[in-house]
């Protein structure tokens, strides 16, 4: 029998899993670590749930408001084409007195109007450079709106993204509390049906954990060869624990059946 | 300040007027016949026809549509009445270099607007119309 195969059934005995088929005190010291486990996972998924949810409602705060703050400026951006419009209007009155001046001007005759046509014709050509910047500045607000349109738009779409999200995280919010609630209810019908508590069941889980450990490092030394360094070295940390094991299986022996 | 004859300058090669665009097309209209160029006021249109009546300077006046632009009028004065004519854009005012009949804007030469004529047909169709309508009702 190899030393791996001494110590497994060593330990086995001393943890009464000697059972014929039953749930061994080990098993159920396993059910117990997973259930744990798995409430913890349980418990630290609601708790980032509930952050994420947080900030999910902050962001769809601070879209609220840049949707706000967008339709400001569109409006602002409207209202801005009226006092334009009026600047076009008064231009177009400006050129239509500068063509009537020139009218005025060649009626007079060439000696009398000539210097009234001037004018007339030099006022016009200002007033007709002014339309045409004004225009182009029209064009380019013009740009300047749909762009804010088409940003507002897209910031109403993000909200509706961030509200659907924060719907999600409620309903996973409140799938997870119901796995939390499920894990408990399960933790108490294995504290039922168990017949070790939840402390040993723990305790004997961390000896399990241990040894197998101790086993996995155990057979890897003795691949090693030169055992007899190997145990001499060891001695000292594992002759107590035999002395530790053999006291749990002589004590097992003594129990009443 | 001594008003010129408006129909013609000192300079025989040289024409006081304005050059409008309609339909596309450049057209002088002589001083003497162009007297103010106005915003377009609103029009009361002779239904099925390219003409209206409108209030320019506090006088009821003929006006004849001869394009589609809607922003000005050009008051004329026709043989002593006046008419004023829309879906026109006023270009330029001033002299002009004449040519054969015509004048020179940018090196274009530009006809005159024929606005007697304009005015001989609209008023020829209104009475044809106002015959059919006469028939019609006998």
């Amino acid at each position: 029998m190899s030393l791996r195969e001494r110590l497994m059934g060593a330990l086995q005995r001393a943890l009464g899993e000697e059972t014929g088929g039953k749930r061994s005190s080990l098993d159920e010291a396993l059910l117990y670590d997973s259930q744990e486990r798995a409430h913890q996972a349980a418990e630290n998924a609601v708790r980032l749930a509930q952050a994420a949810g947080a900030t999910a409602a902050q962001q769809k705060s601070a879209l609220d408001a840049a949707a706000d703050h967008a339709r400001m400026l569109v409006a602002r951006g409207r209202d801005t084409r009226t006092p334009t419009q009026q600047l076009r209007d008064t231009l177009e009155r400006a050129k239509l007195v500068a063509l009537n001046a020139g009218l005025e001007g060649a009626r007079l005759g060439e000696t009398a109007g000539r210097p009234l046509v001037i004018i007339a014709d030099e006022t016009r050509g200002l007033v007709v450079r002014a339309l045409e910047a004004l225009d182009e500045h029209l064009t380019m607000l013009g740009q300047v709106e749909r762009e804010r349109e088409r940003l507002l738009e897209r910031i109403e779409q993000a909200r509706t993204r961030a509200r659907d999200l924060a719907d999600e995280l409620l309903r996973a919010q409140a799938a997870e509390r119901d796995a939390e609630l499920a894990l408990v209810e399960l933790g108490r019908t294995l504290a039922k049906t168990s017949s070790t508590d939840p402390e040993t069941a723990r305790s004997l889980s961390t000896a399990a954990e241990h040894a197998r450990g101790l086993l996995a490092a155990l057979t890897a030394l003795s691949a090693r060869g030169d055992r007899g360094q190997v145990l001499g070295t060891l001695a000292p940390a594992l002759g107590p624990l035999f002395r530790a094991l053999r006291e749990l299986y002589r004590g097992r022996q003594r129990e009443p059946e | 300040m001594t008003r010129s004859d408006p129909t013609t300058t000192a300079n025989p090669e040289r024409a006081a007027g304005i050059v409008v665009e309609v339909g596309g097309a450049r057209r002088f209209v002589p001083a003497g016949i162009a007297r103010e160029i106005v915003p377009r006021p609103v029009v009361s249109r002779v239904p099925g026809r390219d003409l209206g009546v409108a209030l320019v300077s506090g006088r009821v006046v003929p006006v004849i549509d001869l394009g589609s632009d809607r922003e000005q009028l050009v008051l004329c004065d026709v043989d002593g009445d006046a008419v004023a004519l829309g879906g026109l854009s006023v270009i330029e005012s001033g002299f002009f270099d004449t040519d054969r009949g015509a004048v020179r804007v940018g090196g274009e030469r530009v006809p005159e607007l024929d606005v007697a004529d304009a005015v001989a047909r609209t008023e020829a169709a209104l009475l044809a119309a106002a015959a059919t309508m006469r028939e019609r009702d006998a």
